[in-house]
């Protein structure tokens, strides 16, 4: 009998499965589990390996001197990078709107008139109609006073902005009902003496007129050509609670195109260049026709030259290379929008800018594996063998799950790449390395939310969503309730917060104001875009002809098939070929996890004459 | 004074609690915070500590939520599942200001609505709640006896 411990070093974790072997038998008896140390593929993963190992020692009655060979795998050299363009900026120019929501604005309706500072409605008497700019140092009561005197007095009072919160403060004071917008904070912004248009909506509604163009034009007059201008107003208020556009006689809202520059994609006999500018789906197309890629350039001087210089550069970084000889082998890109401040605005009103998101993937110079072997048979005293690359060993490994067969492809989503293997009727083994994965997503997630923390939309990414219903209880995104018997931080009061565990200690509230239902599907959404995207392209590479029909069996492993939503999404979305699809479960027992290790001792016991492939 | 009665009128309010020698303006502060959030008040003079006080308005309140006042200055907001030692959110007497006043009643209106609350500048993002050591200022009241009875309101909020 011999004992053999196949090791699988990943980027986050160092798999280890111990099998005993005798002749035609192999009997599995324990895994190991432990984060891997330090980078892939240097020596400071040795200590990461001698914990795995122990781990799995410590569950078997065996100890480390009777372990007759270790096994380890040749890493796939490849790596990712991600990085983003917005294409589109929304510019006003003399501020024309404030389309801001603030959660208790005052009054109701639709009020028209020319701005005037409060200092000089105290005096005035004319019978022009206004809209009163009241600043943060006059007392909502004072304020409502004189606006009362006003009214009194045959004042056409037609709305009022407020710089403090007290809207509904102000209103309730007043004789008559006056759309009252609060919480401008940067109230000295607002240019007077010009027409302006508040509006206000009644609770649980939202704004009619001012987030329909042909309702701006028909309160300013505006002629067909200063209607198209004013778009990007209406659309930038859909939705709002309370809204003001002031009409300015310079004044213009546009959307601008950022000329984001072309990517040129070269292959093998073809070249491609593509404008950025034009999207997701026009770039995907290109790489899809040149496909193999040699390498991508972006046009010099323009942002997505920039981007894929820094792309290069980090991996460069990361691999000890010439960033001149880094060639980009794949390319992903997605669609997606980003919330930025409008440049210009008064109240920090954000639009949602286009924005094209790009995953890269190098092949590297092998990792030195070689080393790691040598370095690990000097410090244990036990055979070490590299036994070969990682898509067959993960593909030996997918196969012991229950339910499986020849053809059979898996999926490997991980951080930085999707890897795909399959291995047909004749066992022949086809692999491919994709850009895009985890980190992309985290992206996307981080970007389309604006919240600017990776960490965060990491945790997104990885956990399910809950809000805080009461000081003691929270409803989950399935729709559960859980209850706490301690109150809970006050500044989770409300929120959406991240379920990391079920302990009132694992909730992390997301500082924003999106309700649970758009985070949740920003986030599945993301997951879609890259995952099954990302799944569809490499089954078409490594399936006969391209036909992912012809594939019978698809099995996620890895990282991402550990996600709680994923590998429902592939089985959902591979349903419509006709192929099976799921979660791989690693001798029966192991899920997602251990398919290379497992993998490894395979091809030890098929190398050394047990039983046939 | 160990419980209050009041009309259903009154009782559908947030229910402020105040010793007699309460300074007016910090009640009038919170009034604006509650009244710019849409939420009615019911004001009445209370003996005790403010926590206490807030306990006693928030039991009384069909709407769950009291705040209690006391002649230092200290300003407490609970609801009415909190334990007796802990509220939702506290200003100490030292640190008491109108704004903050302002936004403790605006933050009841939120208890009440389910929105998320202000938080105050020099508090930063700090949890309000330990700013007031319940325990020290509870004399008679032990731990066990606290955890006690927040496990009763639990059980008895879970309808276990």
């Amino acid at each position: 009998m011999q004992l053999v411990a196949g090791v699988d070093i990943g980027n986050s974790t160092t798999e280890v499965a111990l099998a005993e072997i005798e002749g035609s038998r192999i009997e599995f008896i324990a895994s190991g589990i432990h984060p891997t140390t330090g980078i892939k593929g240097t020596k400071e993963n040795i200590n990461g390996i001698l914990s795995a190992l122990d781990d799995a020692l410590r569950k078997s009655q065996y100890e480390f001197s009777d372990i007759a060979s270790i096994q380890i795998n040749e890493a796939s050299p490849v790596i990712g990078d991600v990085a983003m363009e917005t294409i589109t900026e929304t510019i006003i120019t003399e501020s024309t709107m404030i389309g801001h929501n603030p959660s208790t604005p005052g009054g109701v309706g639709l009020g028209l008139g020319k701005t005037m500072a409060f200092s000089d409605v105290e005096h005035y008497q004319g019978d022009e109609e206004i809209i009163v700019c009241i600043p943060r140092d006059i007392d909502f009561a004072v304020a409502a006073q004189i606006l009362n005197q006003k009214l009194a007095s045959g004042v056409k009072v037609r709305g009022a902005i407020a710089q403090n919160n007290d809207g509904v403060l102000i209103c309730n004071r007043l004789q008559k009902t006056l759309p009252i917008i609060d919480e401008v904070a940067h109230l000295e912004k607002v240019p007077l003496g010009m027409q302006a248009a508040v509006e206000v909506a009644a609770p649980g509604k939202s704004i009619e007129t001012l987030s329909n163009p042909y309702g701006i034009a028909t309160v300013f007059s505006l002629n067909p050509e200063e209607t198209k201008l004013i778009v990007p107003v209406a659309r930038a208020l859909i939705g709002n609670r309370s809204a003001v556009v002031i009409r300015t006689p310079q004044g213009d809202v546009h959307e601008r195109r950022i000329p984001a520059g072309k990517l040129i994609i070269l292959g093998e006999r073809h070249k491609a260049e593509v404008d950025v500018e034009l999207g997701a789906a026009e770039i995907m197309d290109s790489v899809e026709k040149i496909k193999p890629l040699q390498d991508a350039q972006g046009e010099p001087g323009t942002n997505v030259g920039g981007m894929l210089q820094r792309v290069k550069k980090v991996m460069a970084n990361l691999t000890d290379q010439n960033p001149d000889s880094v060639a980009i082998q794949d390319i992903l890109a997605v669609d997606t929008f980003v919330p930025q401040a409008v440049k210009g605005g008064v109240a920090g009103e954000s639009a949602l800018e286009s924005a094209v998101g790009i995953a890269a993937m190098v092949k590297t110079n092998r990792l030195p594996m070689q080393q790691i072997a040598a370095a690990l048979q000097d410090r244990v005293g036990i055979k070490v063998e590299i036994a070969g690359i990682e898509a067959n060993m993960a593909i030996l490994g997918a196969l012991t799950t229950p339910g499986t067969n020849k053809p059979l492809a898996i999926l490997d989503m991980g951080a930085g790449s999707t890897d795909a293997a399959i291995i047909t009727a004749k066992n022949v083994i086809y692999s491919t390395h994709l850009a895009g994965a985890g980190d992309m997503v985290t992206m996307l997630i981080n970007s389309e939310l604006g919240l600017e923390n990776s960490e965060l939309a990491e945790e997104i990414k990885t956990y399910p969503l809950a809000k805080v219903e009461s000081m003691f209880h929270i409803r989950r995104e399935d729709g559960t309730v859980q209850f706490f018997d301690q109150p809970l931080d006050p500044r989770l009061f409300a929120r959406v917060v991240i379920l990391k565990g079920n302990g009132a200690d694992d909730l992390t509230p997301i500082p924003t104001d999106y309700s649970m239902e758009r985070i949740r599907m920003v986030r599945q959404e993301s997951k879609r875009k890259v995952f099954v995207t990302n799944a569809l392209r490499a089954l078409g590479r490594v399936a006969t002809d391209g036909n992912i029909r012809l594939v019978d069996f698809v099995v996620m492993v890895g990282g991402s098939a550990l996600d709680f939503e994923i590998p429902e999404m592939l089985t959902e979305a591979l349903a419509e070929y006709k192929v099976v699809a799921g979660r791989a479960n690693i001798r029966g027992v192991e899920g997602p996890r251990n398919a290379v290790a497992t993998g490894l001792v395979f091809s030890y016991f098929y190398r050394n004459g047990g039983g046939d492939k | 004074m160990t419980e209050l009665n009041l009309s259903p009128q009154d009782a559908l309010s947030v229910v402020v609690v105040h010793q007699p020698e309460a300074d007016p303006n910090l009640l009038q502060q919170i009034s604006y915070g509650l009244e710019e959030e849409g939420i009615p008040a019911h004001y009445l003079q209370g003996a005790g500590d403010a926590l206490g006080l807030a306990h006693l308005g928030a039991s009384a309140s069909s709407l769950g939520v009291g705040i209690g006042i006391d002649s230092n200055g200290t300003v407490s907001l609970t609801h009415f599942r909190m334990p007796p030692g802990i509220p939702v959110m506290n200003i100490a007497a030292e640190g008491v200001n109108m704004t903050k006043a302002r936004m403790l009643g605006i933050n009841a209106a939120r208890l009440v609505k389910g929105n998320p609350f202000q938080f105050w500048k020099e508090m930063g993002e700090e949890v309000p709640a330990p700013e007031s050591p319940p325990r020290e200022t509870q004399p008679g009241v032990d731990d066990a006896f606290v955890r006690e009875i927040a496990t009763a309101v639990v059980r008895a909020f879970k309808g276990s």
